[in-house]
C-alpha cells in the first residue's frame, strides 16, 4: 500500500514507517525527508532526502537524526505498469517551490500536465508529478495568490491559497503532504485517500496507527502541520468518485 | 445485426452496457460467471432478469473452483472481511481484488465469441475501476489484451469497453436514457439482503447517483443523504 506519514519525533516516525510499509501488499520503494533544526526552508542541504528501493530499517538511522526536527515519509507500492524502482521517478516530487508525496490515483493528470506544462510533461510521466508543477505555476502566476502576498490582514497564506487552488484542479484520489520551500511549512490534504492524524502532536499517516494516528482527517481540508499539532487552515471542494 | 458477446454480471455497469448494445440492434449472446463470489446469488438474479427474452442466448459459466485456488480475495474467501472504502481508498490493490479475474473471464468470452462467429466482446469496465485498485479494469489492460487477441491469424475478436473513460455519473445518466431498471442491478460485494453502502463498489455507485441527481432505487443498510443532495426519483 502506498502511504504518506510524518512526525516531529523520529521514534514515532519509525513506528509510522513500519506500519505503512506493512499494510497491504508491499513497499516497492520508500523515502523520507528530514528537516534540520533551524533549517533555511529552501536550502537543499538543510532538508535531507533519502530514497530506498524496497524497505529500510530506520532503526539504523537514529544517531544520524539528532539534529533534525521533522520527518516526512512515503512508502510506495506500484500503481502503474512500471514496477521498477528508480530514484528519478519515485516520490517525493519536486518543483522549485514545493516538495510533494502523494498516495492515490489521479484521473486528469495527463490533461493538466499537457495544458499547464506543455513541453515538459510526457505521456509516461507519473501522475503524482503533476502536483508540484501545478503548485508552482499557481504560486507564481495565479493573480489572486500573487496579490495575497501583500495581504497584511492575516488572511490565508500564499501556501494555503496555492494548495487550495491546486486541489480544486485535481480529479481522482489523493492524500498528500506538501512541503513548502518558500516558508518551510508543511501541509496535508486528502480527497478520497485514507489519512489519519493526531491533532495534538502533528503526526499523520495513511494507515490507522493505534495511539499515534487515530483521528480520521477531514476530506477537503488543508491542514497545517506543526510540532504543536494539526490545524485546519484552508479548504477545497472534493471530487472523489467515492461516497464515504 | 451483428453477433456479439456481453459478459453480464448483474451489476450496474454490465447492465447498462447490455442495454446499450441491445439498443444498437446487435444479436447479443450473454454470459454470466459464477467464480465463487459471495454476492453471486444477488447478481445472478439481476442478470437473469436483464437478459430474459432480450438476448439471443444467455449462458452461466461455473468457475466456482476458483474459490479453491484463490484465497486472497474477500469476494471469494468468507474468512476475509469485505474492505470498506474508507479503510482502503488509495491502496493500489485492495483485499477485494480477485486475482486475474477479468483476464480469465474475458478469455472465456473471447473463446466463446470466436466459436459462434462474433467479432466483439462488450466489456463493462469503467473509469472508477482503475481508481478502486483494479489493474484489470484499466485502459492499459484493455489495450494489452486486445494486442494478444490480434495474434489470432483468422478470427479476431475485439474486446470493446465503451464505459472505460466514463464516470459512474455518466454511466447512470446513460442508463437512465436507455431506460435501465436500476432496481434490477446488484453492486454490493457483501451479498446480503440490503446493500452495505460502505464497500468501494457501493461507494462509487452511491456517489454516481448523487452526482447524477437521482435516488438509487436499491436499498442500503446505512442512511444515504439523498435529500441533502436534492436527488430525485428516476421516472
Amino acid at each position: 500500500m502506498c502511504g504518506i506519514f510524518g512526525s516531529f519525533n523520529f521514534r514515532r516516525f519509525v513506528k509510522l514507517y513500519d506500519e505503512n510499509k506493512q499494510r497491504g501488499n508491499f513497499a516497492m520503494g520508500s523515502m523520507y525527508i528530514s528537516k534540520m533544526k533551524d533549517a533555511s526552508p529552501g536550502l537543499a542541504k538543510d532538508v535531507y532526502v533519502r530514497k530506498h528501493e524496497g524497505v529500510v530499517d530506520l532503526q539504523e538511522h537514529y544517531s544520524f537524526h539528532k539534529d533534525y526536527e521533522q520527518f516526512l515519509g512515503h512508502t510506495q507500492a506500484p500503481t502503474s505498469i512500471n514496477r521498477s524502482f528508480s530514484p528519478a521517478t519515485t516520490h517525493p516530487f519536486d518543483s522549485v517551490h514545493y516538495t510533494v508525496a502523494h498516495n492515490g490515483v489521479l484521473e486528469n493528470h495527463k490533461e493538466l500536465g499537457k495544458e499547464m506544462m506543455p513541453g515538459w510533461w510526457k505521456d509516461d510521466s507519473v501522475d503524482s508529478e503533476v502536483i508540484p508543477g501545478i503548485l508552482s505555476i499557481n504560486v507564481e502566476f495565479d493573480e489572486e495568490i500573487v496579490l495575497s502576498a501583500h495581504d497584511f490582514d492575516g488572511g490565508k497564506t500564499e501556501d494555503v491559497l496555492t494548495i487550495e487552488k491546486t486541489c480544486s484542479m485535481l480529479k481522482g484520489i489523493y492524500g498528500c503532504w506538501v512541503y513548502s520551500k518558500l516558508t518551510g511549512d508543511t501541509f496535508i490534504v486528502r480527497n478520497g485517500s485514507t489519512l489519519y492524524g493526531n491533532i495534538q502532536t502533528g503526526d499523520f499517516s495513511s494507515v490507522f496507527v493505534p495511539k499515534l494516528c487515530e483521528t480520521e482527517l477531514k476530506q477537503g481540508v488543508v491542514y497545517c502541520v506543526t510540532s504543536e499539532g494539526l490545524t485546519e487552515c484552508g479548504n477545497f471542494e472534493t471530487n472523489s468518485q467515492f461516497f464515504i | 445485426m451483428s453477433k456479439c458477446v456481453v459478459p453480464v454480471s448483474g451489476g450496474l455497469d454490465s447492465t447498462v452496457i447490455l442495454n446499450w448494445v441491445l439498443a444498437e440492434d446487435h444479436e447479443v449472446h450473454a454470459v454470466s460467471f459464477n467464480y465463487g463470489q459471495r454476492h453471486f446469488h444477488k447478481e445472478m438474479a439481476c442478470a437473469l432478469e436483464s437478459c430474459s427474452d432480450r438476448c439471443a442466448s444467455h449462458k452461466t459459466i461455473n468457475l466456482d473452483f476458483f474459490k479453491d485456488i484463490v484465497n486472497s480475495s474477500s469476494l471469494v474467501n468468507d474468512d476475509i472481511d469485505v474492505a470498506k472504502t474508507k479503510d482502503v481508498l488509495g491502496d493500489p490493490q485492495t483485499v477485494n481484488y480477485v486475482p486475474n479475474r477479468n483476464m480469465m473471464m474475458l478469455s472465456i468470452c473471447t473463446a466463446y465469441a470466436e466459436s459462434i462467429g462474433a467479432t466483439k466482446v462488450y466489456h463493462g469496465s469503467a473509469l472508477v475501476d482503475s481508481q478502486a485498485g483494479y489493474w484489470d479494469g484499466s485502459s492499459e489492460f484493455l489495450e494489452a489484451i486486445n494486442n494478444v487477441n490480434s495474434l489470432n491469424r483468422r478470427d479476431r475478436v475485439e474486446i470493446v469497453a465503451p464505459l472505460i473513460t466514463k464516470s459512474k455519473k455518466d454511466i447512470i445518466e446513460l442508463g437512465v436514457n436507455l431506460g435501465v431498471n436500476f432496481n434490477n442491478t446488484w453492486t454490493c460485494y457483501e451479498g446480503k439482503e440490503q446493500a452495505c453502502g460502505e464497500c468501494p463498489a457501493c461507494s462509487s455507485r452511491i456517489q454516481g447517483f448523487l452526482e447524477a441527481g437521482y435516488i438509487d432505487p436499491v436499498k442500503y443498510s446505512r442512511v444515504i443523504p439523498w435529500d441533502q443532495h436534492k436527488a430525485k426519483k428516476i421516472c
